[in-house]
């Protein structure tokens, strides 16, 4: 899909760079958040006080709330793969709110960055139940019954599998739904404002869907964390 | 969150978070399935039996997801109930 118009592009184009940018919008403004993330975590906390005031409350209260809420979910053996999780929530979180914005772009509503993220969480979560279990995690492939298990394996495989489309799709088919809804009732009826009922309907669903994203990444972990039934 | 979500609303969170997938983890189970067999038969030449028994092995994961998520669903509703009960 073009997009309208691209503040970014302009700025590449300027540059020389504006062929990478045309082939490549959803890398250039997946690196713009990066920098804005970065930016803002240096101002909030490049200076920890023992007593916080401004960006670093605002980041204290998001991070400890995240790891307070993704503890209880994944229980206390999980906290060292929270950061992990609360780091996709942010980061889906401004690439879907991005999209927004006029002249911005949302990475998410090219499918090749929620499918980047989602290998991520498919390699890291099996990871971290081969380093907890070791070679007994097979056992989470063979179902319940063992002379069952030649057929359930297969099976289980393509279950774990369909993990990565479905949370591919599912943030991918979203965010393009919500961003083409905007850019088609713009071309319909922008002069009376028409998309903005809807941009307030898009950061609750924006919200929705990098929430799940993570929670549903919570619920894996704590699905390869957990011993086999 | 956590410190701001009620533990109700945790497990609602969390049943929407299940259900909501529960459409997805079943129909791209049965693509994933079809795809596995077709690319099987493409490689050895097994025409009509890699795509078949693919399919069937997708279905099978299919129903066997939305399985465990009802069952898991299931099991936070009736934690839920409990702690209702217990509250009053």
């Amino acid at each position: 899909m073009e997009h309208p118009l691209m503040l970014l592009g302009l700025l590449f184009e300027a540059v020389g760079l504006g062929d990478f940018f045309h082939h490549y919008p959803n890398v250039v403004y997946s690196w713009l958040i990066m920098l804005f993330l970065m930016v803002a975590a240096k101002l909030a906390v490049g200076t920890v006080k023992m007593i916080p005031a401004g960006g670093q409350n605002f980041f204290e209260a998001l991070i400890g709330g995240f790891e307070d809420f993704a503890v209880d979910v994944m229980g206390e053996h999980g906290r060292p793969y929270y950061p992990l999780v609360a780091t996709l929530f942010i980061y889906i979180l401004c690439m879907n709110w991005m999209g927004l914005l006029p002249g911005m772009f949302s990475p998410t509503s090219n499918i090749n960055t929620p499918l980047s993220m989602a290998l991520v969480v498919f390699i890291f979560y099996n990871f971290i139940g081969i380093k907890e279990h070791g070679f007994r995690y097979i056992k989470h492939f063979l179902g319940p019954i063992w002379w069952l298990s030649p057929l359930m394996l297969p099976i289980e495989l393509i279950g774990h599998f369909s993990r990565i489309l479905s949370l591919t799709f599912r943030l991918f088919g979203n965010v393009l739904g919500e961003d083409l809804v905007l850019v088609i009732l713009f071309v319909l009826a922008g002069v009376f404002f028409a998309p903005l009922p809807m941009m307030f309907l898009a950061i609750f669903t924006s919200f929705v869907q990098a929430f799940i994203f993570s929670l549903l990444t919570m619920l894996y972990i704590a699905g390869s964390l957990e011993e086999a039934h | 969150m956590g410190r701001f979500i009620k533990e109700s609303t945790r497990e609602y969170l969390l049943q929407l978070a299940r259900v909501s997938s529960m459409g997805l983890a079943m129909v791209i189970a049965t693509v994933l399935g079809l795809a596995a067999g077709y690319v099987v038969d493409r490689y050895f030449g097994t025409q009509p039996w890699g795509f078949f028994i693919g399919l069937g092995m997708g279905i099978v994961a299919g129903f066997r997801n939305l399985y465990v998520l009802y069952k898991r669903t299931e099991a936070s509703q009736e934690r839920m109930d409990k702690e209702k009960k217990q509250g009053k």
